[in-house]
């Protein structure tokens, strides 16, 4: 195979050169190369910071954090929706699944997540709450027609990806008729949490890798601000390893040559504008207000509520849930997630890595999720040693 | 989570609403109301039972636009960002 020599090349030998390029270890040879070029030009590694869960899931599984840690300063933010979810939220849907006749219908992932004492919905259901792994919102509507008798409550946690099949779900069920389904929303949203970090002036992120399927719904058009406002660049990314390569390749072209634009490296899947539809729905079931999230605090406009005309179909005021104040279960079991999320420590780096906390015996969410950062690196990455899944932001 | 599946409808169950899909062999519904119109054949992009967008199937020709964008803009300019254009309403 031709090698190529590195990007700075005529046009005629730049399109010879493609069908190697788009070949994995072709690109891989572009990426060192071009993270060279932003060395220089910064006077040290590139810190790039990915966020989402699915992204740090690929980037583990694809083995580039590790093949690039040399050249790369690759970081997980928030984007795991089952890690930020704040444990107030959680212990909230145990409450209800315990409530007679009631069924708390819930993505896999969340039924792991620890809180005081240990306790889990997974451990919550073993004492008799009524707690179901389902697909798709979709599924807890058809659950609710299915049993009428019983109230149904969907444990809404997500992004701007999880976030429309919320709101329609919500209308199939009126659309059905249905009084017994509901809501718990916990839905977030990426930008203003991409904003907390740089506001926080704690973060030295060079550019982002930014979600593709957000970016499906939302379209790239909703990163721009990130160039506008920040002055930074950011690639809106696939998750294949063809896929990270080529938004890295873009990332770093743009740092490289000081550039900062938001591009769109998911043509495939991601439109300037992305999906309307799902915007429209969005817009029309939720509200926006501030939002909780473990380890970046209080956010505002980053959080999702239902709009008070489709109260019927909330379940904190439909089954009178009281507010839970949030608590120091992480500080109590030696939890460091909240630092995790916010960059501040690699999962190395924490004193439980590994040793009180595992996959198998996790102390918080990060470890749980199959796409947390602790639980990624426990996987593909933790015999790189403590800068593995990147050095944290303070150090 | 981003995580979704990408899949090819095999038959329109409920037209604009449902549509039967098959991943490796594997059958299954998908709900289609966000992502607009559908035909068999069409590539989905799936996430939790529902289809977010029609994917266009010539990924390689879209990646390498945007890499002769990327590579071949002249230090200063602006590449051109890449787009499939927008699709949906």
């Amino acid at each position: 195979m031709r090698r190529l020599r590195g990007p700075s090349r005529g046009r005629r030998r730049q399109a010879t050169g493609m069908a190697e390029a788009l070949s994995d270890t072709g690109m891989l040879d572009l990426v060192r190369s071009w993270s060279e070029r932003a060395c220089r030009k910064l006077r040290r590694r590139p810190l790039l910071m990915e966020v989402c869960g699915t992204h740090t899931s690929a980037f583990g599984r694809s083995g580039l954090r590790g093949l690039l840690s040399g050249v790369l300063d690759l970081r997980s933010g928030p984007g795991c929706p089952v890690c930020v979810t704040p444990a107030s939220a959680i212990r909230t849907a145990a409450v209800a699944a315990g409530m007679p006749r009631t069924v708390l219908a819930t993505f896999g992932d969340m039924l792991r997540v620890p809180w005081r004492g240990g306790r889990t919905l997974e451990r919550e259901r073993s004492l008799g709450a009524d707690v179901r792994v389902l697909r798709s919102p979709a599924d807890a509507v058809d659950l609710a027609a299915t049993n009428p008798q019983k109230e149904i409550v969907f444990f809404a946690v997500g992004f701007e990806t999880t976030a429309p099949l919320t709101a329609a779900a919500i209308v199939d069920a009126r659309r059905r008729g249905l009084r017994n389904f509901s809501v718990l929303c916990q839905h977030r949203l990426i930008p203003p949490a991409i904003r907390a970090i740089l506001d926080s002036g704690s973060s030295r992120v060079d550019g982002f890798i930014l979600p593709g399927h957000v970016g499906t719904v939302t379209g790239r058009a909703a990163f721009s601000f990130l160039a506008t406002e920040y002055g930074l660049p950011g690639a809106v990314t696939g998750f294949s390893t063809g896929g990270l390569l080529i938004g890295l390749l873009a990332l770093l072209v743009l740092i490289a040559r000081g550039e900062p634009q938001v591009v769109n490296a998911y043509p495939e899947a991601v439109t300037e504008n992305g999906n309307r539809l799902a915007a429209r729905l969005v817009d029309a079931a939720f509200d926006r207000l501030r939002a909780r999230w473990r380890g970046l605090g209080t956010i505002p406009e980053s959080g999702l509520e239902l709009k008070p005309e489709l109260g019927q179909f909330d379940a904190r005021a439909k089954l009178a849930l009281a507010p839970v104040p949030d608590g120091e279960e992480e500080k109590e079991s030696g939890c460091m997630c909240g630092d995790v999320l916010a960059g501040r420590i690699t999962p190395p780096q924490c004193r439980a890595f590994g040793v009180g906390c595992t996959p198998v015996r996790p102390l918080g969410p990060c470890m749980v999720s199959t796409e947390g950062s602790c639980s990624v690196c426990y996987r593909y990455d933790r015999h790189q040693g403590p800068g593995a899944g990147g050095a944290g932001h303070g150090r | 989570m981003c995580l979704g599946t990408l899949v090819r409808v095999t038959r329109i169950a409920v037209p604009g609403f449902r549509a039967e899909c098959e991943a490796h062999g594997v059958k299954l519904p998908v709900w289609t109301q966000l992502a607009g119109p559908v035909r068999p054949g069409d590539y989905l992009l799936v996430h939790a039972g529902y289809a977010l967008a029609v994917v266009d199937p010539d990924a390689a020709r879209s990646r390498r636009e945007l890499l002769e964008g990327l590579l071949a803009a002249a230090p200063g300019a602006e590449p051109r960002p890449a787009t499939a254009g927008d699709r949906h309403g």
